[in-house]
């Protein structure tokens, strides 16, 4: 993580805080509370703000802020400090491990050394972060994932990956919020909705959301 | 009485109802999306007396086959896309008259890659979190999110416009163009956009970002509203992937295949590959315009350049709506920004 973030340019209506280029913790809580800031208190004129891992994407409209205004809002703070995390209890994803559902489990048990059993009880035990969301609307990236079950992404990615997929792919997990191709591997499959236009918010989850899976079986996930 | 509709005939090769998109949900890995081309979608409604967040049909290369049923009024902008009524060609950004049971049907493809029609009232499909646009990766819009089929009957208001009224607003639209327009259609030619420093531009070698402002790329036929692939001159970076971070329409990313990506409304909100560059948002009409085949080539600009060019593009297209209105746009020759602009 830098000392000062850095301002990065993207063009004429946005512009990146930078907090650092690598994943790692004492950036993401910088992240969670300049992203907090912009949104409580941020200026007006402010039109998106995109969270990631290490860094906050502002884009405003340039008649309503300048970049400079911007820039300037953002001098007089101090996103560094830790952030009190809300204690608000995890959403909870029920899953099917293994089968039809996961087809990589026998895979990443492979890959980790673990039993099938292992990788899911471990999986299922931490409770993660949503750092961002991006790709297909709805999809969040998981902080949080014990060690010892990262695996690299699938060498070649799948044409087709089922809506409600649970994967892996590096020291992340996620879930597929709609079917479309990917490269994560799969170890189970929810039947949550994370992206869901007719409802109110229509993603389940938001940055900074904490999130717990729990195993189900196959009847519990067809009812 | 029966509704209302436009009768879709012949669906086109890809053609879908879009606005000014949904702005703001980002954050939930939604791009705003819209119109490929806003100034195009803007000015076929101005061009039919409706505020410039209505819907309209937004039509790529090869264009539908469509029927009215009731008299109203339309307006086609954008690309040349060889549009005709029941066989007599229609000229484009200028409103018209139709009467029900005209029939309006596209030819091959003139100049361009996208046309707009607007419809007086708007089309009167379904409102999703703010918008009307279709968006085909999340599921929003028209038909739960797709393109236009055949039998489909978009709904419309069916009122007509005096003829005095479009020829003002035609008028209108000629006399408020950005600065550099000489007229409403002149930017679906151009092959050259103005591009600033993007975000990982230190992560490319001197020599490549040399030759990313100097080459002339072709559009890849795999370009959609997503974004424009560019083949021809590579411009790989010294490392390949970063950490994710955010997008916006513009951005030129490249992988490792050193061919760059540049973004559409349709784009991803995040993405781990550098980005040498980004499209000003007063040239980014131009990108939505640029067919398959096309050349595109990019000229380096300061950023304090582009960031005035873009509040100048804003004051003027939100200046049509004041003109429309009958109200007096006080600063709309003063491109300093301010009061005038309201977030759409």
């Amino acid at each position: 993580m830098y000392a000062r973030p850095r301002l990065l340019p993207l063009g004429d209506t946005a512009l990146t805080i930078e907090f650092g280029t690598d994943i790692e913790p004492a950036a993401q809580a910088a992240v969670r509370a300049c992203d907090r800031a912009l949104r409580e208190t941020g200026p007006s004129g402010v039109i998106e703000v995109i969270p990631t891992y290490r860094s906050v994407t502002v884009q405003f409209d340039p008649t309503v802020i300048s970049r400079r205004g911007l820039a300037a809002w953002l001098e007089g703070r101090d996103f560094s400090g830790v952030v009190a995390e809300e204690e608000r209890p995890p959403v909870v994803i029920p899953v099917v491990y293994g089968g039809t559902d996961g087809p990589d489990l026998a895979d990443v048990a492979v890959i980790t050394g673990l039993t099938p059993d292992e990788v899911i009880r471990r999986h299922a035990a931490a409770v993660y972060t949503v750092y961002m969301i991006g790709f297909l609307a709805g999809f969040p990236y998981l902080g949080g994932l014990p060690p010892e079950l990262a695996v690299p992404r699938l060498e070649t990615p799948r044409t087709k990956v089922p809506a409600g997929s649970v994967g892996l792919a590096g020291v992340q997990t996620g879930v597929y919020p709609a079917e479309s191709p990917g490269g994560w591997r799969l170890i189970g499959r929810t039947s949550v909705r994370l992206w869901d236009p007719t409802r109110d918010r229509p993603s389940l989850l938001e940055p900074g959301d904490r999130v717990r899976f729990e195993p189900i079986t196959r009847e519990e996930f067809d009812r | 009485m029966s509704r209302t509709v436009i009768e879709v005939i012949a669906p086109g090769l890809s053609t879908t109802v879009q606005d000014l998109g949904r702005p703001g949900f980002a954050r939930y890995g939604l791009a705003p999306g819209g119109a490929a081309d806003d100034f195009a979608l803007r000015a076929a409604n101005l061009l039919v007396d409706n505020p410039p967040e209505a819907a309209a049909v937004e039509v790529t290369l090869l264009g539908p086959t469509l029927r009215f049923n009731s008299a109203t009024a339309i307006a086609v902008t954008g690309a040349d896309l060889a549009v005709s009524s029941d066989g007599r060609a229609l000229e484009g950004w200028r409103g018209r008259r139709v009467s029900a049971g005209q029939t309006l049907t596209f030819g091959r493809p003139v100049r361009g890659c996208r046309a707009y029609l607007a419809v007086h009232g708007g089309l009167e499909v379904s409102v999703s979190m703010g918008s009307r646009a279709s968006d085909l990766r999340a599921g929003l819009g028209w038909g739960g999110g797709r393109a236009l089929v055949a039998g489909d009957r978009l709904p419309v208001s069916g009122e007509n416009v005096p003829a005095g009224r479009l020829d003002a607003l035609a008028l209108g639209l000629e006399r408020l163009l950005p600065p550099g327009d000489r007229w409403p259609g002149e930017y679906v030619e151009r092959e050259t956009v103005g591009a600033s420093p993007g975000p990982q531009e230190d992560h490319f070698a001197p020599a490549v970002i040399d030759r990313f402002y100097t080459a002339r790329f072709t559009v890849g036929a795999a370009s959609d509203r997503m974004g424009l692939r560019l083949m021809g001159a590579t411009v790989p970076p010294l490392k390949p992937d970063i950490v994710s971070d955010g997008l916006v329409a513009g951005a030129v990313q490249v992988p490792e295949s050193g061919r760059p990506l540049c973004l559409l409304a349709g784009h991803q909100t995040t993405g781990g590959y550098p980005k040498i560059a980004v499209v000003g948002l007063a040239h980014q009409r131009v990108l939505g315009q640029r067919p398959p085949l096309a050349a595109l080539s990019f000229f380096r600009t300061a950023q304090a350049d582009l960031d005035a060019e873009a509040a100048a593009y804003l004051a003027v297209v939100r200046s049509w709506e004041s003109f429309r209105l009958g109200q007096t746009p006080s600063r709309v020759f003063s491109f300093s920004g301010g009061p005038l602009c309201r977030i759409e």
